[in-house]
């Protein structure tokens, strides 16, 4: 883009899908395309919680 | 924050203004000010919805959410303007712990820009008519958005949307399907849920202004 662009209209049919869906009860691991991580809910001791994993290192991180 | 039960400080409205919010202050209702200019005001305060078509009431009602700060989470749906909630502890926790994992996990330097936060539009000039503020976003480093110091044009390539009671998450999807938003994480919190979309297809066209 240069700045004389002042506006995004993307082509048409653009749409956000669903493409993953993570419950307690069915916890599906959503991976990003984007950034390398992956999205999972998981039980916690207070509540549920998100679990993310690094896709290359293993990583993990609970939020 | 937009209290489920507003209460009107004493003279803080004048007249049918004043009432309006009484009538309506026990039941969660939308506000729409229709206005001599092109941005209209929504609230979520209670139930039925109610418009107010006097623009000073609407100016007054966003002037004293700027001088409170309380504005920060506010948007233009083409035009509306929305009073969004304003984040409890625990969504503001989930942001602030996702926004550090990407930053840390894409690197501090160089590699993406991570929002806590940030304002994203579809337009340049006049994008205070129509932006939504992720909760996190995530520009990589060949993004295709453009910072413009005030707001994004153009989606991230990873955004992630809490869900909060009356926040319309699942209305704000349009959008950002059409600012190109690559990847949307919504994060359902009663009860906790993930749910990950994604750009189907790929793309920008870009008009010039004289093409508007």
């Amino acid at each position: 883009m240069t700045d004389d662009l002042t506006r995004v209209v993307p082509p048409a049919g653009r749409r956000l899908e669903l493409v993953g869906r993570s419950t307690l009860s069915e916890p599906a691991e959503l991976v990003s395309e984007v950034i390398p991580l992956s999205f999972r809910i998981v039980s916690g001791q207070q509540r549920a919680e998100i679990l993310i994993t690094h896709a290359e290192t293993a990583q993990q991180w609970h939020v | 924050m937009v209290p489920s039960t507003p209460a009107a400080p004493p003279g803080e409205f004048d007249g049918p203004s004043r009432r309006i919010v009484k009538e309506y202050d026990k039941q969660t209702a939308t506000l729409f000010a229709l206005h001599s200019r092109r941005v209209s005001l929504m609230l979520t305060l209670t139930d039925p919805s109610m418009i107010v078509a006097d623009p000073d009431i609407r100016d007054h009602l966003i002037e004293q959410r700027r001088a409170a700060g309380h504005d920060r989470y506010d948007e233009v749906w083409e035009g509306t303007y929305v009073i969004m909630p304003l984040p409890t502890d625990e969504h503001q926790h989930v942001t602030t712990a996702l926004a550090t994992i990407f930053q840390t996990v894409l690197g501090w330097i160089g590699a993406a820009l991570v929002r806590a936060g940030v304002n994203v539009s579809d337009r340049l000039e006049g994008w205070k008519e129509n932006y939504r503020c992720p909760d996190v976003a995530v520009f990589l480093k060949e993004t295709r958005a453009i910072n413009d110091g005030t707001h994004w044009l153009g989606g991230p390539d990873f955004g992630v949307e809490i869900r909060s009671p009356d926040n319309r998450t699942y209305e704000k999807l349009e959008f950002y399907a059409k600012v190109l938003t690559r990847e949307l994480l919504v994060v359902g919190r009663d009860p906790w849920t993930l749910e990950l979309y994604r750009l189907q297809g790929d793309g920008w066209n870009e008009t010039q202004e004289n093409e508007r």
